[in-house]
């Protein structure tokens, strides 16, 4: 393998005049950038196929944001009784497939689960409302149409059964009150 | 705002997409293709400037050029994967819709062929900038199957002027 490298560094000195030191270098700047590129996907990544609350809390100098909510009107549909998902896919989503699949999966099995799949192209304008950045992106809707928590990315059948039991859990405390 | 949305696709397919779907892909297909280019782009990062840098990255804009014109299942990588690499893997789980992939080459043309367009104007440190980027978004490809490319399209959609 070293052997191999080195008649390849070589044959590339031989190449490019000058090249000796230079190459040692963009070998090494190639690593560092791979390496970064690396990191930020595994972070990102990692948080974005967890269902996050939302952001409620106000830019300085803005008014605070009323709770973002569908209503049965805007998605042409009975919201359901339980929680409804609401998954925003778009004509080049190459993830978006497998992340319907769990849905539909668990609107299926669940009862009183909703699932919705919103063509984004065709609904801008909830694209904007929402903030929907990438595709897929899947809002989780509490009984009342409410924006409860949000994911993007693979999807996961456990990661959507947690968002949603933490869901009914929350409205059951919020039921008690 | 004005647009009051029509019923969002309530079903499991996707059916209000106006032409049908066209026939999927292996998915591993444009992964090994990506591997490809990153390798090229890597190489070419390796030449630095001159004319041997800038000949490669006109290599992979032409790969690029299939890509955009046929599909990634077109491309040269593409049909390699078919003959060489297919044959040896066990059939896929799933198939893959074509069209993500192949707006990221699309999205891969733009920016190789930025790099030499600069690098014609004058500017020769644009060719292994173009190359650095693409290699970035080809391996994060090829290591991890995210397609960046696909990832700027509702972007791309979000800055195209509100009606």
């Amino acid at each position: 393998m070293a052997v191999h490298a080195n008649a390849v560094t070589s044959a590339l000195s031989s190449l490019v005049p000058a090249a000796g030191s230079g190459l040692a270098i963009r070998a090494t700047l190639i690593v560092v950038l791979l390496a970064a590129a690396s990191g930020a996907w595994w972070v990102t990544a990692r948080r974005a196929s967890r269902f996050r609350p939302l952001w409620r809390h106000p830019l300085p100098g803005r008014p605070e944001a009323p709770v973002a909510a569908l209503t049965s009107a805007d998605l042409s549909r009975e919201l359901g009784a339980r929680a409804t998902f609401v998954q925003f896919s778009s004509a080049t989503c190459a993830t978006c497939p497998q992340v319907r699949r769990v849905l539909t999966e668990l609107a299926a099995t669940e009862p009183g689960v909703e699932q919705v799949d919103i063509q984004s192209e065709d609904h801008m304008d909830l694209v904007r409302r929402f903030s929907v950045y990438r595709t897929p992106t899947v809002l989780l809707l509490d009984p009342d149409g409410a924006v409860h928590s949000r994911t993007s990315g693979p999807l996961t059948p456990a990661r959507a059964l947690a968002a949603l039991a933490q869901l009914s859990q929350e409205s059951t405390r919020s039921i008690d009150v | 705002m004005s647009e009051s949305p029509t019923a969002p696709n309530a079903s499991s397919r996707s059916a209000d997409t106006a032409e049908p779907a066209p026939a999927g892909i292996d998915p591993r297909g444009p992964r090994f293709g990506a591997a490809v280019t990153a390798a090229l782009l890597a190489i070419t990062l390796l030449l630095g400037t001159g004319p041997a840098a800038t000949t490669l990255l006109t290599v992979v804009a032409l790969l690029f050029v299939l890509g955009v014109a046929r599909g990634v299942q077109g491309t040269l990588q593409g049909l390699a994967f078919k003959a060489w690499v297919r044959p040896r893997l066990a059939p896929p789980s799933e198939l893959e819709d074509p069209r993500p992939p192949r707006f990221a080459q699309v999205v891969g043309l733009l920016v190789v062929g930025a790099g030499l367009l600069f690098a014609a104007l004058g500017f020769p440190s644009a060719v292994p900038i173009a190359a650095a980027v693409a290699l970035v978004a080809a391996f994060l490809n090829a290591a991890f199957g995210l397609c960046l490319g696909c990832e700027l399209y509702l972007l791309q959609r979000r800055l195209a002027p509100q009606h």
